[in-house]
């Protein structure tokens, strides 16, 4: 077995594991401990990891593509589409702005060529999708208007990639133009444009249709297995299989991968899939960071720290600038708009594959590409550190609080209701459509497959899902959820996620399902604080009615179950306690059935003595029914 | 012919002879619909629609309760402000109950002597009663005195038969048709009215 594979791991996730709590703690994000910890292992200070950050860098962009299918199952399709102001006209009118403003500087002040020129100002106009929406959802912005407008421009950005890519060899001073790099192999090169076209939009096609028909049936054979990691198979083959076929055709992967993921965003399995494919993400995002904090040359900027400075902090600012002009145009909220303007000021991952391209098609010489990777991921590098000026400087300025979770005026960015109703079966499904009734939205999630895809069938937004995971619970929204309502069948697995969701989603109200005394005990032992007898109600309901036939009126019927039921309620607190010792709890059940008659008896005698008389009712009643028939 | 609704509300009816027995004798009475609201709504929740449809459908509106707290019962209160709504009942378009009669009908342990400024009561019941009065003539309707039984809990057997039976003669002779509305202002009770002589 090859050993430096194991040993570059050992380096990766030590650093990584070391950095990025200490980042973390210090407030500073985990986009910067990664970053920090790759500065640390690369060739500039510890030399332990080689020029082969570049290559991981390659592999890790994987993270990004992830990160968009995982984006892309929280937009549905209806939200995209009421997006279309924020992508076309806020993303065009950015990545234009920024080109036309960049280039003019680069032609015009720095003297660079028209050709170089307009591949800069394009290249820069890209925003770092990782950084950017890692940062965010690591705060919970992405709910905010700001965020959404963030993910926007981002999008379009992925988009004009594409267009990018197809005119950079124009632009190359080389006769031959068009000699596509080694690295770019498609089918679609050797096609005319029209075939191109037909070809990449047949992809697109099959992204949508394959997506909405095909994975279902699949998804549902691979969960009736119960494998779960066959599940988590199935998923990562779904990304990968997109990677591939976007590769192919020539499109970029990350786009395709959120196109999938708008397709599945409706699926019952959308959370599922989540949760299976966010560690991966993660890693390979956290790779990803390390491998561009590694390929800062720091020797470059050693040797020229004024000139770097410059370029960095200008591109930064004219990006700067332009977001902020963007965002007053589009009339953001003050701080939505500096969250907005500093989140997408540095320049992209996207910029290493593209300078990497443009010089391939000789537009840059070696010295002036090497100067432009060292602003790029300086520019990531600063990124954070921009971002958290922002935060702990600016904001404070403008607002007393940063925008958390969603601004009134956000769009849901994802599925973030307020109610995780876990376990749809009898006991549940009738908790859930009561509250869909009054309005309230709840994210549904049950593990029996079956049942999930009937009660899809008839309109009910059921996920497929085993609740007692934490990722999946996250997945559905616990971090933000108020309230949760255990209502799955089995008492020992409610029991589990009450543990669970006591302990890594405090915050979140829960209401439990009980199916008889003991779990019922057990239960308020674990502290909940809303525990419900699945039969209590129904049973006393069931004898309420008994009592109205045996002719008690209504009224009296309904005092006497309401008494019945505190009393109840009362008593089971203390033959919880007692429940340990025999002796006493059999003396506390006898006890609450003693109380409990009289109780409901002097309700019922205290309203029956006739108070001016002393006469009890039933003496006068027989009196007044003689006299009665007398009169008629 | 007219139309009666008695609307009824005791919360422990089953103990209480002299309404149960005025319940009997207007169930005796054609044209007579009871609710009970107690028996009907033990949770408060009342069926607005259904009870706008059956006091549309009347022309006398009869509030039969005992006089708790110098006041009704605390789900005939729910039944107005449920029932008794802005766009149906008063208000530009509220005109549902214009010109129907309404009266209350109730029992109180109180002699008549003591709803007086110098007795226990201060006041007449007729001052108690200013908040129907007043609905009334919000929705347009005609209000006329309460039908009274007084010291109800003393109220033997044969007291409270003869109250009932008088009460039987009353809706008979609003069911038979036009009553003659201004005399029967003038009375302190509905009790007052000599109905015997008319039948």
């Amino acid at each position: 077995m090859d050993h430096s594979f194991f040993v570059q791991a050992l380096i990766y996730l030590g650093s990584a594991v070391l950095l990025v709590p200490l980042s973390k703690k210090l407030g500073l994000g985990s986009v910067l401990g990664y970053l920090l910890a790759g500065i640390l292992i690369g060739p500039s200070v510890l030399g332990w990891i080689g020029n082969d950050g570049a290559d991981i860098m390659h592999f890790a962009e994987f993270g990004v593509v992830m990160m968009l299918f995982l984006i892309g199952l929280e937009v549905e399709p209806q939200l995209l589409w009421r997006w279309r102001t924020a992508i076309l006209g806020l993303g065009g009118l950015q990545v234009l702005l920024t080109t036309l403003i960049i280039g003019f500087i680069a032609h015009m002040i720095v003297g660079l060529s028209f050709n170089q020129s307009l591949s800069i100002g394009l290249i820069f106009a890209m925003s770092s999708t990782a950084i950017v929406l890692q940062t965010m959802t690591e705060n919970n912005w992405m709910q905010t208007v700001a965020g959404r407008n963030a993910f926007s421009v981002l999008l379009f950005q992925d988009i004009a990639v594409i267009p990018i890519l197809a005119l950079l060899p124009l632009l190359s001073p080389d006769e031959a133009a068009g000699s596509a790099a080694q690295n770019h192999v498609t089918i679609t090169q050797h096609l005319e444009p029209w075939a191109r076209t037909l070809v990449v939009l047949g992809a697109v096609g099959a992204i949508v249709i394959g997506g909405k028909y095909l994975t279902r049936p699949i998804f549902q054979m691979v969960a009736s297995t119960n494998l779960r990691e066959l599940f988590s198979a199935t998923a990562l083959l779904l990304v990968v299989a997109i990677t591939v076929l976007m590769s192919l055709v020539g499109l970029s992967p990350a786009l395709g991968a959120f196109l999938a993921g708008v397709v599945l965003a409706n699926s019952e399995y959308r959370h599922e899939l989540e949760s299976d494919i966010e560690p991966f993400k993660g890693l390979l995002l956290g790779l990803f960071f390390i491998a561009v904090g590694a390929s800062i040359d720091f020797e470059l900027i050693a040797q020229r720290p004024g000139l770097i400075a410059i370029l960095v902090l200008g591109v930064m600012l004219i990006k700067l600038g332009i977001l902020a002009f963007l965002s007053r145009m589009f009339r953001m909220r003050v701080d939505q708009f500096l969250l907005f303007a500093f989140a997408l000021a540095q320049v992209g991952e996207f910029a290493f594959v593209l300078f990497s391209f443009a010089k391939d098609q000789h537009i840059f010489s070696t010295e002036l590409f090497n100067l432009l990777m060292v602003v790029v991921a300086a520019s990531m590098a600063l990124s954070p550190i921009f971002m958290l000026v922002m935060e702990k400087v600016l904001m404070p300025l403008v607002v007393k609080k940063i925008p958390h979770r969603n601004g009134p005026e956000a769009d849901a960015f994802e599925e973030s209701n307020p109610v995780i109703i876990a376990g749809y079966g009898r006991f549940g499904s009738v908790t859930g459509r009561f509250l869909k009734a009054n309005g309230i939205n709840t994210t549904v999630l049950d593990a029996n497959s079956d049942r999930v895809e009937s009660l899809r069938k008839i309109g009910i937004k059921v996920y497929y899902g085993d609740a007692l995971r934490i990722d999946l619970l996250k997945a559905a929204g616990a971090d933000r959820a108020k309230l949760i309502i255990v209502a799955l069948d089995d008492s020992a697995q409610v029991l589990q996620l009450v543990n669970t969701v006591k302990k890594h989603f405090p915050n979140m109200h829960i209401i439990a399902r009980a199916h008889g005394l003991d779990d019922t005990y057990e239960l308020m032992d674990a502290g909940v604080l809303h525990v419900f007898r699945e039969t209590i109600d129904t049973s006393l309901r069931a004898g309420t009615e008994a009592l109205k036939i045996m002719g008690v009126r209504a009224y009296t019927a309904q005092r006497a179950h309401d008494l019945f039921l505190q009393h109840d309620e009362k008593s089971l607190k203390k033959m919880a306690a007692a429940r340990h010792d025999k002796k006493k709890y059999i003396n506390a059940m006898r006890n609450r059935i003693e109380e409990l008659e009289t109780l409901i008896q002097n309700d019922i005698h205290e309203r029956s003595i006739h108070t001016h008389t002393g006469k009890d009712m039933s003496e006068i009643r027989k009196e007044d029914e003689e006299t009665v028939e007398e009169e008629d | 012919m007219n139309k009666i609704l008695l609307v009824v509300a005791h919360p422990a009816l089953e103990k209480s002879r002299n309404n149960i027995r005025l319940i009997k004798a207007a169930g005796n009475v054609e044209n007579v619909i009871v609710r009970d609201l107690y028996e009907l709504y033990p949770r408060f929740s009342i069926n607005m629609a259904k009870e706008q449809s059956l006091l549309e459908q009347s022309d006398v509106i009869i509030l039969l309760h005992p006089f708790y707290w110098y006041s009704i019962p605390a789900l005939m209160k729910q039944y107005l402000d449920m029932v008794f709504t802005h766009g149906w009942a008063y208000g530009k378009e509220g005109d549902k109950l214009e010109g129907k009669i309404l009266f209350n009908a109730l029992t109180t342990s109180g002699t008549r002597e003591s709803y007086a400024p110098d007795a226990h009561n201060r006041f007449p019941v007729s001052a108690y009663l200013i908040p129907y009065n007043q609905l009334a003539y919000v929705c347009r309707m005609h209000y006329l005195p309460p039908f009274v039984l007084h010291e109800s809990g003393k109220a033997d057997a044969s007291a409270s038969a003869r109250h009932a039976k008088q009460f039987k003669q009353l809706l008979k002779l609003f069911a038979s048709g036009q009553p003659d509305l201004a005399q029967f202002k003038e009375l302190e009770y509905l009790n007052d009215y000599e109905v015997e002589n008319v039948l």
